[in-house]
């Protein structure tokens, strides 16, 4: 019986009981074996007296082996036992027969055992044998005996009886001793089907264990295996890294190398260019020196020649020129960048036809007539500034040292195809502006060309700070009021040149603040007319 | 808060109550009550005992207890896939291109693959389920690792081709349902396909009692003072042919009129013609939990079994559960909750069902383990966060 396991309920022990209870009901029923009758003891060993009615009581084939004993002194031959039973149980013979065939045998008489009784019913069987006085003697016999015979029957019945009792008695001790041993052997098995069960649950309780534990060992080797996948792939992906890296740094110094290369010749170029200012701050200094130890030293002053006090006003004028040429190298920009903004300007000569005859005042450094020159026009410059004028010769260039205004007076008119200025008329007075374009308009030939450039005041930034970075700046000068002056003194201007506006800095957008901010700060740093000697 | 929403491709959504489907549904409809969008795409198909690749409802947008679902046609050529079914039955081997006509040419729809495109983008996570079907690999096949796979595995003939292996290798995410099938899948593809597998997350199914507690029974067939209950379709792959057969045995020496209720479809002839057994068919959801409720016990032998929904549904009412002792996925649910017994050939099936009979207090006790297991493991706010941590 299971029991009811409450609250501390257990499935798996549970699962062990019901197991347990259907494999007792399963034991096999064995058939019960058949019982074996007791051997009879013999009891007629030794004597040699017997009566036939000792012999009698028995019967079948007790009756045969008591009979062997008693008058043969042996055990019964199997051959003699089945011939005396299948005698017996053919009905011709019966006991006394069997007893009389045994006495009378040879070895009945050799053994000499007397048995009294039989005398007479041998007689009376050989009479019964004759014929038909056989039958009379039977039958007399028979009814003599029947007395007899109803005893011996009653006695028979009892034996029965009795031997019956005796073989259910044996029955039911075998049978008792048959069920204490199934009992037994029930009991031997149940213990042993829990002992299978429990084995049976611990043998499935390893195997979970067991197929958990290879389970966490696949895993582990799954693991263990792309790890070590995963750690050659990371070795790689590093080592590719680093490779990348070490390409990425190699060419970081590459472009530092270049970089200082790069500024160890920039730094070169200003170290030299320093030297070339000090040394024409020299030349100039030594010049100076040279001509006032002249004057010096001749002491006398004819009317030709200038006075020390000319000559030192005259050295006077110049004192600032190293400094302007620093200054020009500084805020102007590079030469060749000059250069090439000056090309705006190349179309309107060539389109004019103009090959020579070309006069740059305030040539500065030379950029405007190195470009003529490479465009095969020839042209000639004058400015004031001897460091300048000195650089500009070094170049191989056409260049007089003097004041603009006194040049042109010294010039027929009509002396020159075209005349440019670039970035000289702010740095001059009103009054000399003036004078200065009378000059350029009388030396000019008809259908000759002015160009002008100077800095554009309408843009903000150029008009309120760029334009004072340098301190030689008079005023600025507006587009208008400048093509205005140059129409008043009888040019007829064709061209107004707004120049490098800073497009890419321009703010996004329609709206009309922003088109007016761009306007002011990102428009024209610099414009230039273009005008025509009628 | 979860912020994307989520696409479920599922062969067949609707009145159909197989277990995949059942999945798609309860997933879905409870997503959408936690305010995550879940949306159902499937064929036009009505289930796998219909003539599956005939169109039952028109293709578009429905509304399926409440869930959004795009239904597209079916693919409509059957000769290679009944060809293959053929040899199955007759227990031919297969060849690989037998395997490929199995996925390709069952129920599918190539429209639905291309539609799903549109929704392979970082506003959607696609799920789709369950690996037996060619609608499952034709989706995660197309768009290789971007939708993520529920097998619903068994240890079944097709669990093991090679085309499985490749489901596998393209799938996004991989979810399974119980220990026992990713203890499976690990012993048959983990070294081919790698730590995913191992490293994937067991999410289980969401099981609850259904929100409407008014239910009133109405007029319906009386039930039996003493029963035990099997709920879901009779077939042999169920082993249903072999609980008819156990419980006549324990009918016959039984202490009372103790009778078997039946309750959904199936072949009725797997139940033997005896007043022991009584099949109810289909009944409302109500009806079946109501039915299970006043049972002595649910009884499941399958031993093909990647969760067992009825042996949860059983725990939702409390009452114990007799299932198959050869079926890992079942018996282990029972053997960690101790919630029912598991029985291995006949004569143990009938002592557990006698004991479960006259032990009323183990048997309440038994029904209780298996619901608390059930509020701890595989309520919906504990399956659908695993789900989701891993999105």
């Amino acid at each position: 019986m299971l029991n009811d396991s409450g609250s501390d309920l257990d499935v798996q022990r549970l699962m062990h009981e019901i197991r347990a209870n259907v494999a007792s009901r399963q034991q096999p029923v064995e058939t019960l074996p058949s019982l074996t009758p007791s051997a009879s003891q013999g009891t007629f060993n030794g004597n040699n007296h017997y009566h036939v009615n000792d012999l009698l009581r028995f019967h079948g084939d007790e009756f045969v082996r008591n009979a062997y004993r008693a008058l043969l002194r042996r055990e019964p031959d199997e051959a003699g036992m089945a011939q005396h039973l299948e005698q017996l149980a053919s009905g011709r013979f019966n006991k006394i027969d069997v007893l009389a065939s045994l006495h009378s045998s040879p070895e009945g008489r050799s053994s000499q055992v007397k048995l009294d009784g039989l005398a007479l019913p041998i007689a009376v069987r050989r009479l019964g044998r004759l014929p038909v006085v056989g039958y009379v003697v039977r039958l007399a016999v028979a009814v003599t005996r029947l007395p007899v015979s109803i005893q011996h029957q009653n006695r028979f019945e009892f034996y029965t009886w009795s031997q019956h009792r005796s073989l259910i008695a044996h029955q039911d001790q075998h049978y008792q001793e048959l069920r204490d041993s199934l009992q037994q052997i029930s009991a031997q098995m149940l213990e042993l089907t829990q002992r299978t069960a429990e084995q049976q649950q611990a043998n499935e309780l390893f195997a979970r264990q067991y197929e958990e534990a290879l389970m966490k060992y696949r895993e582990l080797e799954i693991r263990s295996v792309e790890n070590r996948n995963l750690s050659a792939h990371e070795i790689q992906r590093l080592s590719e890294q680093l490779s990348a890296q070490l390409r990425d740094h190699q060419q970081l110094l590459q472009e530092q190398k270049a970089e200082t290369q790069q500024f160890a010749g920039q730094l070169r170029e200003e170290l030299l260019s320093r030297q070339q200012q000090t040394t024409r701050e020299l030349l100039m200094q030594e010049r100076r020196l040279t001509v006032l130890l002249e004057q010096l030293k001749h002491g006398a002053v004819t009317p030709f020649t200038p006075s020390f006090n000319e000559v030192a006003n005259d050295e006077e004028d110049h004192l600032l020129d190293a400094l302007y040429a620093s200054l020009e190298d500084q805020f102007r920009g590079p030469r060749d960048e000059v250069r090439r903004r000056l090309q705006v300007y190349l179309p309107f000569l060539k389109e004019a036809g103009i090959k020579n005859g070309v006069l740059d005042i305030g040539c500065g450094r030379g950029e405007w007539l190195q470009l003529l020159r490479s465009e095969g026009i020839e042209g000639q410059g004058v400015d004031r500034n001897r460091v300048l004028v000195e650089e500009c010769r070094g170049a191989g260039l056409n260049v007089v040292e003097q004041d603009a205004l006194a040049y042109l007076r010294n010039l027929p008119d009509e002396s020159f195809n075209a005349i440019t200025t670039f970035h000289l008329v702010e740095h001059l007075p009103f009054e000399t502006l003036i004078r200065l374009l009378d000059e350029i308009v009388r030396t000019l030939k008809p259908g000759g060309i002015l160009i002008v450039e100077t800095p554009n005041p309408e843009n903000f930034m150029v008009g309120s700070c760029n334009f004072y970075a340098d301190p030689t700046h008079r005023n600025p000068i507006p587009s208008e009021t400048l093509k205005f002056l140059i129409e008043s003194r009888g040019l007829i201007s064709e061209t107004v040149l707004k120049l490098r506006p800073w497009d890419e800095a321009k703010i996004a957008g329609d709206d009309e603040l922003i088109k007016r901010f761009n306007e002011y700060f990102y428009s024209a740093p610099d414009y230039g007319i273009v005008a025509r000697k009628p | 808060m979860f912020s994307k929403k989520i696409g479920i491709v599922t062969p067949w959504f609707g009145r159909f109550a197989g277990g995949a489907e059942l999945l798609a549904r309860g997933m879905s409809r409870e997503l959408n009550k936690r305010g995550v969008h879940a949306i159902v795409f499937t064929t036009c198909s009505r289930s796998p005992y219909d003539s599956w690749w005939q169109d039952h409802y028109e293709p578009g947008v429905y509304e399926v207890e409440g869930i959004e679902t795009r239904r597209f046609a079916t693919g409509k050529v059957r000769e290679p896939y009944d060809s293959v079914i053929s040899k199955l039955s007759r227990g031919k081997s297969l060849t690989t291109q037998d395997e490929e006509n199995f996925f390709v040419n069952g129920i599918n729809s190539n429209q639905l693959v291309q539609a799903l495109g549109d929704y392979v983008n970082d506003e959607y996570e696609l799920i789709a389920l369950p690996y037996f079907h060619g609608l499952t690999h034709s989706v995660i096949n197309h768009y290789p690792n971007r939708i993520s796979l529920v097998p619903c595995f068994h240890d079944e003939p097709q669990f093991y081709w090679s085309a499985t292996e490749r489901l596998l290798t393209n799938s996004k995410h991989i979810f399974f349902n119980s220990p026992e099938e990713k203890q499976l899948t690990i012993k048959q593809y983990g070294r081919r396909v790698g730590r995913r597998v191992v490293e994937s997350v067991v999410t289980g199914v969401g099981v609850e009692l259904p929100a409407s507690n008014g239910y009133q029974a109405g007029k319906t067939e009386p039930l039996p003072d003493s029963y035990f209950v099997y709920a879901g379709r009779k077939e042999r792959g169920k082993n249903v042919h072999l609980l008819g057969d156990w419980f006549l045995k324990y009918a016959a020496q039984a202490p009372r009129e103790t009778r078997l209720v039946f309750i959904g479809g199936g072949d009725e002839s797997l139940v033997p013609a005896s007043d022991r057994f009584l099949d109810l068919g289909f009944v409302s959801e109500e009806r079946k939990l109501d039915v299970i409720r006043n049972s002595k016990g649910v009884i499941n032998l399958s031993k093909n079994e990647s969760f067992s929904i009825v042996v949860m549904e059983g725990w939702l009412c409390g009452v114990p559960s007799v299932v198959s002792a050869n079926c890992p996925v079942t018996r282990n649910h029972v053997s960690r909750c101790n919630g029912g017994l598991f029985v291995s050939n006949k004569d143990e099936f009938c002592e557990a069902l006698k004991y479960l009979e006259e032990h009323d207090a183990a048997r309440e006790r038994m029904g209780a383990n298996g619901r608390q297991y059930l509020a701890r493991e595989f309520s919906f706010d504990v399956v659908l966060a695993r789900y989701l941590n891993e999105l």
